[in-house]
């Protein structure tokens, strides 16, 4: 039981971004995608979310032997899968509160209503481990929020819908340490042995926080080196220059 | 005057027994006016991409008074209400604080006669509906007269409940003033009593807040779907004073929405707020006019549609700046979601600038749901269709967020939900 992605292709305006893309990241670990600009890391979390600008063009993704590329947007996120923005949308004159409870609603049989009371006192739990203030359930989603206040709703978002699996697309870009912290906190409240996280980063700084079991590293639209912790650090200090020399056998 | 004219209770023009004679003099003087002006026509500029034949409504009879049970709930303590059917005024609930005017028209001009006299009504329907506004005064009759008193200040809102019943034709008519200092809302409605009745309503509505005054004004047009509205408006906010008005139009074949907002004396600012969602065929035409009469006032008007199926609306706007009227801050903006490839939206912003130091911006959009924030709530497991609705939910709703008052707000939003 876990994510699946067996040999993805995918394009954007006929140019292919994914060549071919193997990754399995089974439940209960956590995953990073690392790789340099360009090397098709928010490719990978749209096309697995469902963006239509995308056209999968071969390969397959299963989330739980789920065929995730068979499904509309919608159903992928009732399936179970969280993708956390790395540039959450505005939604002006809807309130946090009213967005997450048509989410949380949808998930529900038809007839069915959520309970009010259970709802807020879930949703206030959640904030203060956030330690997000009480005004922004009234608050338009992530209208006039900072970069940090966005990612730290991402997160809401994610601990309310309590998917089980989770991808976080470059979380920490946007947010100085003490966000990091937060989020990474966050985060670090809903490892389980039932649920996966693919974290995509840039830096290897967000993985202090949130300490991956698997490091991947992608270039070019796939996956072309596997290691533990100590791959990202070894990226850290030497970048990813070892990309652009030829690889030998 | 066709023949169809002698079914009203009296004829427009002609005085009403015990009416004061000012009051009998203004009917007259408004069937006067009227058969001296002429029907608006499409070349007339105020009426571009408008309808005028439906604005020929004199010759429709005017609605037979029916016994109808109107059920409403009783108001909550505290709360000024006034009730009509078809304009006539059924009920007043609520007790009218000391300093505070709340009376129907009927009343008013013998009760408050020497604070209504030369004000009722000020407005001449200025943009394109002249010959409406005379024939409103002609058949001038009931209203509702508020005055707020200089320093009274209201929590509560007042509540205006419009019911329509039968078919035909019936006026409203609103007169608010906020006295000096004074400070409250208004809420005004307009419903039909059943779906059936093709009812033709003519209103006028005169909004006045006079110096430091702070006065809010909300009205929700909820018609049913065979009824059309032509409603003219005259809004006015003296020196420092600050004068919202918005309007929340949902229902109504054909409504034809004219507002007159001026600014005059020193600091005065107004807000001019307007969600339209018109489905179907209905077509909503609104004409506003933003009169800086004097140096140092600010006026923001915003009005968005979101228009599905064949719906139509035209927004003119014109911000003037009167000569001498310096450092004048005004601001236009129109908005239209375009839920439907067939829907149509016109926009005609437009800006006459005669004074120096002026800072003022006009524009106008229409777009569809972006694909992007639809993609985000699918992304959380809202269906497609609904994260659309949600979004155009959410942008008009936006709208309601600038007047600024909590109660007035909720109401709005709360009829705004029943269109989504």
């Amino acid at each position: 039981m876990s994510l699946i992605v067996n040999n993805l292709q995918a394009n954007i305006d006929d140019s292919p971004i994914l060549k071919g893309l193997n990754l399995e990241v089974p439940k209960g670990e956590v995953h990073a995608i690392m790789g340099p600009n360009g090397s098709g890391k928010s490719t990978l979390s749209k096309v697995i979310a469902g963006h239509e600008d995308y056209e999968v063009t071969g390969g397959s993704v299963t989330l739980d032997g789920q065929d995730l590329l068979d499904m509309e947007i919608d159903e992928r996120s009732r399936a179970g899968l969280f993708l956390a923005f790395q540039y959450p949308m505005e939604v002006p004159g809807v309130s946090n509160a009213n967005f997450i409870r048509a989410a949380l609603q949808a998930r529900l049989p038809k007839g069915e209503e959520l309970d009010a009371v259970a709802y807020y006192k879930s949703l206030y739990e959640k904030m203060d481990i956030l330690e997000m203030d009480r005004k922004f359930t009234a608050r338009a989603v992530n209208e006039g929020f900072s970069g940090g206040e966005k990612k730290r709703n991402e997160i809401l978002q994610m601990m309310m819908l309590d998917p089980t699996f989770c991808i976080l697309d470059e979380t920490d870009s946007g947010l100085d340490i003490d966000a990091l912290k937060i989020v990474s906190q966050g985060v670090n409240a809903m490892r389980s042995p039932e649920r996966g996280f693919l974290v995509i980063t840039h830096y290897q700084r967000l993985l202090d926080y949130i300490k991956p079991d698997v490091v991947h590293v992608l270039s070019d639209g796939q996956i072309v080196r596997t290691g533990g912790p100590e791959l990202a650090h070894e990226l850290e200090e030497s970048g990813y220059d070892f990309l652009k020399e030829p690889v030998t056998a | 005057m066709s023949e169809v004219l002698e079914d009203f209770t009296v004829a427009p023009g002609a005085p009403l027994e015990d009416a004061p004679e000012w009051f009998n003099a203004l009917r007259a003087q408004g069937l006067e006016a009227y058969n001296a002006a002429e029907w608006p026509t499409r070349k007339d500029e105020n009426w571009r991409f408008g309808k005028p034949k439906r604005a020929q409504i004199a010759e429709l009879a005017s609605v037979v008074e029916e016994d109808t049970m109107i059920d409403i709930e009783p108001a909550p303590e505290g709360v000024i209400r006034f009730t009509f059917v078809n304009g006539f005024c059924m009920s007043i609930e609520g007790d009218a604080p000391e300093g505070v005017v709340a009376l129907p028209l009927n009343r008013a001009i013998h009760e408050v006669a020497d604070q209504i006299e030369g004000a009722v009504p000020a407005l001449q329907g200025k943009l394109g509906s002249a010959k409406l506004a005379a024939f409103h005064r002609a058949n001038l009759e009931d209203g509702a007269v508020i005055y707020i008193g200089d320093g009274v200040k209201l929590e509560q809102p007042i509540e205006i409940v419009n019911i329509f019943t039968g078919e035909g034709r019936s006026q409203t008519y609103l007169h608010l003033v906020a006295g000096e200092g004074a400070s409250a809302s208004v809420v005004e409605s307009y419903v039909s009593a059943n779906d059936e009745d093709a009812s033709t309503v003519l209103s006028v509505v005169d909004v006045q807040a006079k110096k430091g005054a702070n006065l809010t004004y909300l009205c929700t047009q909820e018609l049913n779907e065979k009824s059309q509205l032509i409603r003219l408006g005259d809004s006015h906010a003296g020196e420092q004073a600050d004068a919202t008005t918005a309007v929340l139009h949902l229902g109504g074949s054909w409504v034809r929405d004219e507002l007159y907002s001026t600014v005059e004396g020193k600091e005065a600012q107004c807000k001019i707020l307007s969600v339209a969602v018109p489905k179907g065929e209905q077509e909503f035409d609104q004409r506003t006019f933003q009169h800086h009469a004097s140096p140092h006032c600010f006026s923001d008007l915003l009005y968005k549609n979101a228009l599905y199926g064949k719906a139509k609306t035209v927004f003119s706007g014109l911000i003037f700046v009167d000569e001498g009227a310096h450092y004048t801050d005004a601001y236009q903006t129109c908005r239209n979601l375009m839920m439907s490839d067939s829907s149509e939206a016109n926009s005609m912003p437009g800006l006459e600038i005669n004074a120096d130091q002026v800072k003022c911006s006009h524009g106008s959009t229409s777009a569809q749901v972006s694909e992007e924030e639809i993609f985000y709530l699918q992304a959380r497991g809202i269906q497609a269709d609904a994260a659309r609705q949600m979004i155009a939910e959410g942008f008009c709703a936006d709208v309601f967020q600038k007047l600024q008052n909590e109660k007035l707000e909720e109401i709005a939003i709360q009829t705004l939900a029943s269109s989504f």
